[in-house]
Parts: structure tokens; C-alpha cells; sequence
């Protein structure tokens, strides 16, 4: 059962972050640069990038709320807000028609540059981030999600 | 950036017609057009999987491959489509540069930007190429090199351009 104003408070630096990968890049190299950027809607980009708190769900949950998620990778926030870029995580849970807070864990990883007017910027900010994020395996994933829920 | 002259296709509907005239083996798109392969399981992340053979040269195959999964790009996912003005850019690319240095020519990872922009990406070690080909034609192709910490732009750039960094990317670990 969701508490109403869960995933309304801050995001704490100590917190955990997910962001769910559509597509590996390699054996050794799973996190492909696209995570990290705004999406394109031209003409312009979108606010933000969509992210979980770990607080809330697991990395196969995190994955599995989209479609044709194929892994997923995690931040610490306190890493995310110490990289020279100004990057936020802000709490954005999402509600359903009533108002009701349906998915407490979904946030925002906000001030990216965009890609439409600041490409070179989204690109280096996207290689940072990177660089501090973690892939979880697949064997990580299902020992998390299994510790947490007790399911498979 | 590189003046090296070298022919570029200008940008329009994909005609594969095009094509022919410059490659060096066969007719591609007749055997584009034969490949039946599923591209889904191109895309299943496996751990201990190889996506890329950096090891060995580009092949035939590999390139084929490429451009089998540009084109059906928008039948895996309609979420998430490739806009013909990016696919046609960053396929005439492709194809000059595997024309002039079919040895060199090495499988991207394909993705979008979200908004029908192809995104191509290679990797060798902490070197990193990202040609990115806009879905709106206002905006410019460009090209991100990354090399450790260090990085460059460069803007509407061209096949022989991106050959000449194929040629750092791979000539030199």
C-alpha cells in the first residue's frame, strides 16, 4: 500500500537512483550515452530525464515499467549532484487520474543540457554521467529483486 | 576539419540505386533485400555476448548487417522510429565511408535521440565516435569524438572526415 505523499520528499543524496537502458552497448560497455541525454521531441527536447528511486522499487522493476528494457543502470545521487555540471535529481511521482500517487519512485534527473540547442554539452554531460553509473547484471538484478520482494 | 576530396551524396530519399555504383563488392541492395534475419535478437543484452568484432576487420557482412538494421529500425519499436531525412543522412555516410575503407568499416551501435535522429556510435577503449544525424534537416549532423578526457565537435562533417577518424580510432591504440 502507497502512503499518499509517498515519493513526494526530497531525493537525499545518500538515495540510489535507476534508469532503465533500452539497448546494451557491449559485454563491457552497457551503458550506451543516449541514457543520460534529453529526449529529442523537435523542435525542441524534453525536460528531463526519467529516472527510479531505489527507495521504492528494484532494478527489474525499474525496467519493466517500459517496454523493451533490456537492463538498467544505477546512480548515486550524491555523485550525480558533485559532478561540475549543476545536475539536480528532483522527486516527480507519478498519479493517476484521481491525484492518487501511483508510481512514488519515478524522479528527475534535471539541468541536463540540451541536446537541441547545446549538443556538445549534452554529450559530454551524457559521458560523465557514464562514467559514475554502474550496470546492474542481470544476476544483480534478480539477487536485489529477489532479497526485496522474495520473488523471482 | 579535413578537406580530403572525396564524394558525398547529398541528402534525400534513400535510393538505393545510388549505392551501387560505388561498392566494391556486389550489389548491395539485392542482398539487403534477401536478408530475412531477425534484428530482434541483435538487441537482447546477453552478458559475455560480443556485440562488435573490433578485433577483426569490417566485413561485407557486418556492414550488411548495418544497414539491414537501420532500414527495419521502425518495425521494432513504434515508439521509437528513425525519421527518413536522418536515416537517408546517416546511411549515404555509411556507405561512402564503407566504399573508400571497406577494411576500416566497423558495426555502430544504432539509436535514436528520441525524436527520429539517428544516433551511430563506435568505441574502441577510451576512444569514442558519435555521429548524429538530426531528424529536423535545420539542424546540423555532427560529430562527437571523445578520447579520454579530452573531446571535439565538429559540425556538418562529411564521409571523408569521418574516414580520417576511423583512421585515429582504429590505427592507433
Amino acid at each position: 500500500m502507497i502512503e499518499l505523499d509517498h515519493g513526494t520528499e526530497p531525493v537525499e543524496c545518500a538515495e540510489v537512483i535507476y534508469r532503465a537502458l533500452k539497448k546494451a552497448w557491449a559485454p563491457d560497455e552497457l551503458i550506451p550515452p543516449e541514457a543520460f541525454m534529453r529526449r529529442v521531441r523537435e523542435p525542441e527536447a524534453e525536460i528531463a530525464v526519467s529516472l527510479s528511486r531505489r527507495k521504492y522499487v528494484t532494478a527489474k522493476e525499474c525496467r519493466l515499467k517500459l517496454k523493451r528494457m533490456r537492463g538498467s543502470a544505477s546512480l548515486h545521487v550524491g555523485r550525480v549532484r558533485d559532478l561540475p555540471l549543476g545536475l539536480d535529481v528532483s522527486p516527480d511521482p507519478r498519479r493517476n487520474e484521481q491525484g492518487i500517487i501511483i508510481e512514488p519512485d519515478h524522479c528527475l534527473l534535471m539541468n541536463l543540457p540540451d541536446p537541441v540547442t547545446d549538443d556538445e554539452a549534452a554529450e559530454v554531460a551524457a559521458s560523465q554521467l557514464i562514467k559514475i553509473a554502474r550496470y546492474i547484471t542481470q544476476d544483480q538484478e534478480e539477487q536485489e529483486h529477489k532479497a526485496r520482494t522474495g520473488s523471482v | 576539419m579535413s578537406t580530403m576530396p572525396y564524394p558525398v551524396f547529398s541528402v534525400g530519399t534513400y535510393q538505393p540505386s545510388l549505392f551501387s555504383s560505388t561498392m566494391e563488392q556486389g550489389s548491395l541492395p539485392v542482398e539487403i533485400s534477401r536478408r530475412t534475419s531477425s534484428l530482434d535478437s541483435d538487441k537482447v543484452t546477453q552478458t559475455g555476448r560480443s556485440w562488435f568484432s573490433w578485433a577483426s576487420p569490417g566485413t561485407k557482412e557486418s556492414f550488411l548487417a548495418f544497414f539491414t538494421e537501420v532500414l527495419q529500425y521502425n518495425k521494432e519499436d513504434e515508439d521509437d522510429q528513425i525519421a527518413q531525412y536522418a536515416r537517408d543522412a546517416a546511411l549515404a555516410i555509411a556507405e561512402s565511408v564503407y566504399a573508400k575503407m571497406p577494411n576500416r568499416w566497423r558495426t555502430p551501435r544504432v539509436a535514436t535521440d528520441g525524436g527520429g535522429g539517428v544516433r551511430l556510435t563506435w568505441k574502441l577503449g577510451d576512444k569514442e565516435l558519435r555521429a548524429v544525424f538530426p531528424a529536423d534537416a535545420r539542424r546540423m549532423q555532427y560529430l562527437y569524438v571523445e578520447h579520454g578526457e579530452n573531446h571535439s565537435m565538429i559540425r556538418n562533417f562529411t564521409a571523408a572526415t569521418l574516414c580520417n577518424q576511423f583512421e585515429e580510432l582504429f590505427s592507433k591504440r
